[in-house]
């Protein structure tokens, strides 16, 4: 009966403190996240020359799109089109295709910020990617001390840059003046 | 029927991953405590992220597959105590659990995760033997 009690305050113990361990690093194919991009209700893209703002009130609804680029006064407004729902599937889901053995500096005009919240009340999903300007160079994503090139279109992920001219259908309003 | 699912039987406390009718994988598993039962129902899994550390519970999930949208999620069991231990405490008690998420050990959620889509069915039933 000693035993039992042991055993069992033992297992009550182990589930009580579920302490905080290590992740194990992603294997090759792995996917680091998906998401649907039907669930998606708003998008932050942030890179230092450029940010873009995408929010839709539900799924059926279409995204409204802000950007703004560094040294324009100007704020692009635009409802989402074809191009958006291209990059919004490209970053719907980030499989890792190996692990860099010579990570690149982790700063620079290359690396973006990317916030998806979906329809939950989970908390957002956050990456840092580096959206490389050459085309014989993978998209990389950091996660922990790590970076891993991941299978994602770096075309697709670039079109960020040319806000509502890549990205959206017609323009809802007229351009708004930002304070330089 | 949807071609992928995932059958969690609470009574059992028991994971079953099919593909159509075959069985692509089953397992052991530890749910929710009595304080906070893994819910029943039909969900689907919205959500896959790993490695993943919640940022509410400062506790790691890894291979998280989330099928409901407060959080609740088949994932990695991370604890210190063996996991023969707990799934034995949890055979002997329903105080030994989660908070609601089902607790997988390294290699079935590793299996699971690679496996199941966005979208794949997740239905939670206490189905006794």
């Amino acid at each position: 009966m000693t035993s039992v009690r042991l055993f069992l305050c033992l297992a009550i113990a182990a589930a009580a403190c579920d302490s905080a361990q290590e992740g194990g690093a992603p294997e090759p194919g792995t996917e680091l996240y998906a998401i649907s991009p039907e669930d998606v209700r708003e998008v932050v893209f942030t890179a230092p020359e450029h940010r873009l703002y995408a929010y839709r009130w539900s799924p059926t609804d279409t995204f409204q799109i802000t950007a703004a680029t560094r040294g324009r006064t100007e704020v692009e407004r635009c409802a989402a089109g074809a191009g958006f729902q291209r990059w919004l599937t490209a970053v719907a889901r980030m499989p890792i295709e190996r692990k860099l053995d010579r990570p690149f500096e982790p700063r620079g005009a290359e690396w973006t910020d990317l916030r998806l919240r979906d329809t939950t009340d989970l908390e957002p999903i956050d990456v840092r990617l580096r959206v490389p300007v050459a085309n014989d160079e993978p998209v990389v994503l950091q996660s922990g001390a790590h970076q891993y090139a991941v299978a994602v279109d770096a075309v697709t992920l670039r079109s960020a840059r040319s806000g509502c001219a890549a990205l959206g259908s017609v323009a809802v309003a007229a351009p708004a003046s930002l304070p330089r | 029927m949807p071609a992928k699912r995932i059958d969690v039987n609470l009574a059992m406390q028991t994971v079953a991953a099919y593909d159509s009718e075959t069985v692509f994988h089953a397992c052991g598993c530890v749910s929710g405590d009595k304080s906070h039962p893994t819910p029943k129902g039909l969900y689907k899994i919205l959500r896959k992220h790993h490695p993943y550390t919640s940022k509410t519970y400062k506790v790691p999930m890894n291979y998280a597959l989330f099928f409901t949208t407060t959080g609740v999620a088949l994932h990695q069991y991370h604890g210190p105590a063996p996991w023969l231990l707990l799934r034995a405490g949890r055979a002997l008690t329903d105080a030994v659990g989660s908070h609601g998420c089902v607790r997988l050990q390294e290699d079935d959620a590793r299996k699971l995760y690679g496996w199941a889509p966005i979208g794949t069915v997740v239905e939670v039933h206490e189905t006794p033997p």
